[in-house]
């Protein structure tokens, strides 16, 4: 199964709605929420975890 | 499954997504930010998900919003998945909530969305110490999700 057909499954299944066709569009000038206290909190614990734990080993491979 | 999904705006890089969510509570900005984990060899993401607080302007994770629309939110999470990892289709993604009934929400959203989901991604749940591919029915304490590769 090709990728624009896979994601054309995955988005019809998240899209159908009656109301909200959940559109995407670019905003150029978002704030930046990189440096939010949370998202560095979260990140930061992420790390730990992986740290300690590792990741699927099969991931190791696949995403260098 | 009838799935709504809320309108998204995304940042330059793909990377940061805001949606609002709408209710008895009002309308709600909710985040979704990519943040990279640095000092890694394999290029890993975080998955951050949290709520606007206008009056304090920072994310407040503080408080459930209760919007009766939760359904409608995670559709919208995963489709910023779905488009976070086409622009960057080697990326992994880390996802663990900010507290364990938050990762049990994510553990039901994956879940619901399982036949779409493992179509398009290779997904993993770390359970007993260890990670396994994920099962529809078990508990997990994190996830990791990656796109498959192209066939």
């Amino acid at each position: 199964m090709d990728e624009l057909k896979m994601n054309n499954m995955l988005a019809i299944a998240i899209n159908k709605g009656k109301s909200d066709k959940g559109d995407i569009t670019v905003k150029k000038k978002m704030r930046d929420y990189s440096n939010e206290p949370y998202f560095v909190k979260k990140a930061e614990k992420a790390t730990a975890f992986l740290k300690k734990h590792g990741l699927p080993k099969v991931i190791s491979k696949k995403s260098k | 499954m009838d799935l709504e999904k809320y309108s998204l705006q995304v940042n330059n890089d793909h990377r940061s997504y805001e949606f609002y969510s709408e209710g008895p509570k009002g309308r709600i900005r909710k985040v979704v930010l990519y943040k990279q984990l640095k000092n890694w060899d394999e290029n890993i993401f975080n998955l951050g998900f949290g709520d606007w607080d206008e009056k304090e302007q920072k994310i407040n994770d503080k408080i459930t919003s209760n919007n009766k629309d939760r359904q409608k939110i995670l559709a919208t999470v995963a489709a910023t998945v779905v488009d976070f990892t086409r622009h960057y289709p080697k990326a992994s993604i880390y996802a663990e909530g900010a507290t364990p009934s938050r990762t049990r929400l994510y553990q039901m959203s994956i879940s619901a969305f399982w036949a779409e989901i493992s179509e398009l991604f290779d997904t993993y749940g770390f359970r007993n110490g260890e990670w396994e591919s994920f099962e529809t029915g078990r508990n997990y304490d994190a996830f990791v999700v990656i796109r498959k590769e192209k066939l």
